[in-house]
């Protein structure tokens, strides 16, 4: 029987039928150079493993899928917003027309009660108040004997807001008591209150049947200029941005008088609004931003709140509340107008100012920092006179306590390019020299890389607050999340450790298996959130994770470590479960739970380790796995 | 994964990146020689493979989806390169970044030996045998990929892996020879 030779490349990509297979074996079996040839396919298999290369856009490309996935989601917003805004044009078209033709209606009753001559030119004419309603079915019945007898104005706690005529008659009635409270929307039949429902809608009345008796509700007459709603006093404007089912990640303040809104950032004027209508157009404060954009949006009948699409304000704006473009997540963006306590807005410019002051005093050390490799100074002295003319700016006062933590290095004056790390990194293929050349980074200073370490302590007396400044630049207020409840903490810190055991899995599949040297090798490439180093019962920026083991391959290490095994030993390890035994990083800082800590393993798992089980865990290098 | 990937969830694609795109990239950068092009070829079809699972439109695995996708982008360049006519001898840039370092050993003549090799094989078997090998793909993806026959198929992975058991055989020879003459 004629044989194909390419069945045997087929046979072990096991794409024959079970026959075919039994077949190809036999052949192999029974003839010696057919079972040479299949060994030489077998072979040429294994020789394609060694042209696999690793490409390096991985991050870039992850990068790009996000900003991609963002755009997608505002755009999303986008067309959810226009909708939204047709949906709220409609409403408003529907409301003027009904309003044209109310009035239309009013300035059209003389007209019609002329050519019908159905009333005597004495009897007065417009809108029917409580006042003439009883005149015009007086008038009536000199005409006809069919009209209804003269209704009596209703007595009820009730008040015709406006009527929709034509197919559909509806009437807006705001109720002044009772559970139903408020304006509501009713048609005929509607019962409005107990006993009472709507009889007839017409033209800025509505006949109702109270308990039997039918009574009259006219429209109240409209002021000839709506008024401004009552704003006095101090109002917050809340711009709440975040992503959605988001808690609010951004505020800005807004004080209104008469009909000037101011918008604060902090303790700056960003922007004046004026109210105009219901819309409140807002015009840039300083000279960097153009416009503040206007912020469409239709109060509420309460005047309390409004809601406006991204769109509406302009970039700048959100710039100045810092969510620029470069923002990958996508945001949705309310504001909220809320009665506040002159308090509250006092002590919020207060803790800005406050703000301000410290940033003022971490400045010169960073210009220091900046001169001198990322180290901060010894001591304030040296500050002076490059950075500082005198150094009254950190002198305590009667009301604040300046104390500077010396010793810290600037992570910002601390960057290597992650070309470099790779030059050293592929001149060094093994561990141990590995290890030297992590050493020569520890000696350079890198190693010793701090995220946003401490660096200044600023406690103000009255009212009590502290404000730290760190490293980065940045000043928080000292704030103790003890908000948090205890497993709510652990499992916020699991979630940290979770994502920095990802993090050092990104850096090892890019990087020949190798873990990073430290934090700051992965930032922002593969870390970008560096919140994340810091555990949530902690001060913002501390160093709350300890990494155990840098700059290895875990891989070979654990084949080393059992060297000493014979090969039949060794063949029954399962490395797997070796990986899943390895600390990588652990809760560094005192965790209030006195029973252990959350450390993350090699293998990406993150646990709960008892706390008589932390030392061995400890040394990475002292033990074998 | 497809569910996740439809809902706009990065972190599974970043998951299937890291799953696939090291064979991916081998794939297309042995089937264009040039790293370079390589690169941006692999990031069009990882990114088109998003695209489409954000959009349902794939029906198949994401796997087959990406390499077939990606083995018509190399048909696309390969396509207008040659409209373009490359100069002969122009040099290629198939060695990567990472080339440089330890090329001289002998698992760096090896693989200059089997490159060599892969280059000289006609497009269709290189194509068929690298989607099997890189891609992990069955025949029968191969085939609606290729546009070819089963029969077709199987015959062009087959004389692919004969030609390579060949370079073997002379690499094992010649080194044969150097420790001998040593």
């Amino acid at each position: 029987m004629a044989r194909d030779p390419s069945d045997l490349s087929a046979y072990f990509d096991g794409e024959l039928s079970r026959a075919e297979s039994a077949e190809t074996e036999t052949w192999i079996r029974e003839e010696p150079e057919t079972a040479k040839e299949f060994k030489r396919l077998e072979r040429s298999r294994t020789m394609l493993a060694q042209c696999i290369d690793r490409p390096m856009f991985h991050a870039s490309l992850v990068q790009r899928v996000r900003v991609e996935e963002s755009g997608r989601r505002k755009r999303r917003l986008a067309a959810n917003s226009l909708l939204a805004a047709a949906a709220i044009l409609l409403v408003i078209a529907a409301g003027m027309l009904a309003l044209v033709q109310w009035r239309g209606a009013d300035r059209a009753t003389p007209d019609v009660t002329k050519s019908d001559s159905i009333l005597p030119s004495s009897v007065p004419t417009g809108p029917p108040s409580s006042d003439s309603a009883p005149a015009l079915a007086a008038a009536a019945p000199t005409e006809t004997t069919t009209a209804p007898p003269p209704l009596d104005s209703t007595k009820l706690p009730l008040e015709l807001m406006g009527t929709i005529t034509g197919s559909n008659p509806m009437a807006v009635i705001s109720v002044e008591e009772g559970p139903k409270q408020g304006p509501q929307v009713f048609q005929k039949g509607d019962a409005v209150l107990d006993g009472v429902s709507v009889v007839e809608v017409n033209q800025n009345q509505v006949v109702l049947d109270n308990h039997g008796q039918q009574t009259i509700l006219t429209c109240a007459e409209e002021a000839a200029t709506p008024t401004a709603p009552d704003l006095t006093g101090l109002w917050a404007l809340k711009l709440i941005v975040g992503d959605e089912g988001e808690r609010p990640v951004g505020e800005v303040q807004l004080e209104h008088s008469g009909t000037t809104l101011k918008l604060y950032d902090g303790a700056n004027i960003v922007g004046e609004g004026r109210l105009s209508g219901r819309n409140v157009q807002f015009t840039p404060a300083q000279p960097p931003y153009d416009a503040l954009g206007t912020v469409y949006g239709g109060f509420n009948s309460e005047w309390n709140q409004f809601t406006a699409p991204l769109g509406n304000l302009s970039q700048q704006a959100l710039e100045v509340l810092g969510f620029g473009e470069s923002d990958p997540v996508p945001r949705y963006l309310a504001l909220k107008l809320d009665r506040v306590s002159s308090g509250n807005v006092e002590s919020k410019r207060l803790e800005a100012a406050r703000l301000q002051e410290v940033k003022a005093m971490l400045a010169p050390l960073d210009r220091f920092a900046l001169s001198k490799e990322g180290q901060y100074p010894a001591k304030l002295e040296e500050l002076v006179p490059d950075c500082v003319a005198d150094l009254s700016l950190f002198a305590d006062t009667a009301t604040r306590k300046v104390q500077y933590i010396p010793g810290a290095v600037s992570a910002r004056a601390k960057p290597i390019a992650m070309s470099e790390l790779m030059k050293l990194d592929t001149s060094l293929p093994y561990p141990d020299a590995l290890m030297k050349c992590e050493q020569a980074l520890r000696d350079a200073g890198y190693a010793k890389f701090v995220y946003r370490q401490t660096v200044l302590k600023v406690t103000y007396t009255e009212p009590d607050a502290v404000y730290i400044g760190d490293s980065m630049g940045t000043v928080n207020p000292l704030t103790p999340r003890t908000d948090l409840a205890d497993g709510a903490t652990l499992a916020s810190c699991q979630n940290n450790l979770k994502q920095l055991a990802l993090v050092t899995k990104m850096f090892e599949n890019e990087n020949r298996g190798y873990t990073p040297p430290g934090w700051l090798f992965v930032y922002p490439e593969y870390l970008t959130d560096t919140t994340i180093l810091t555990s949530p019962k902690d001060e913002p920026g501390t160093d709350s994770y300890l990494y155990l083991c840098p700059a290895t391959n875990i891989k070979e290490y654990m084949v080393q470590a059992y060297a000493d095994l014979d090969p039949a030993a060794l063949a029954q390890i399962d490395w797997a479960q070796v990986e899943s035994t390895i600390a990588t990083v652990m809760n560094r800082t005192d965790f209030p739970n006195p029973k252990g800590r959350n450390v993350a393993f090699a293998d990406g798992h993150v646990e709960f380790v008892p706390s008589s089980q932390i030392p061995p865990l400890l040394n990475f290098w002292s033990r074998r796995p | 994964m497809l569910k996740q990937l439809r809902k706009g969830d990065v972190s599974a694609f970043d998951t299937l990146c890291l799953s696939m795109e090291t064979q991916l990239f081998s794939y297309v950068r042995h089937m264009l020689r040039n790293h370079c092009e390589a690169e941006d070829v692999t990031q069009e079809a990882l990114l088109r493979l998003y695209v489409a699972a954000r959009e349902g439109k794939v029906r198949s695995g994401p796997r087959a989806y990406a390499f077939s996708t990606a083995h018509n982008l190399v048909v696309d360049l390969l396509r207008r390169s040659r409209r373009s006519a490359r100069p002969e001898g122009e040099v290629q840039d198939l060695s990567g970044p990472r080339n440089e370092a330890s090329q001289s050993t002998e698992q760096g003549m090896l693989r200059d030996e089997i490159e060599k090799a892969l280059a000289t094989l006609p497009e269709t078997q290189r194509s068929a045998l690298m989607l099997r090998e890189f891609g992990q793909l069955n025949y029968g993806e191969i085939a609606q990929t290729l546009g070819a026959s089963l029969d077709q198929i199987k015959v062009w992975i087959y004389r692919a892996r004969k030609s390579l058991a060949q370079v073997l055989d002379r690499y094992g020879q010649f080194i044969g020879d150097q420790s001998r003459g040593a």
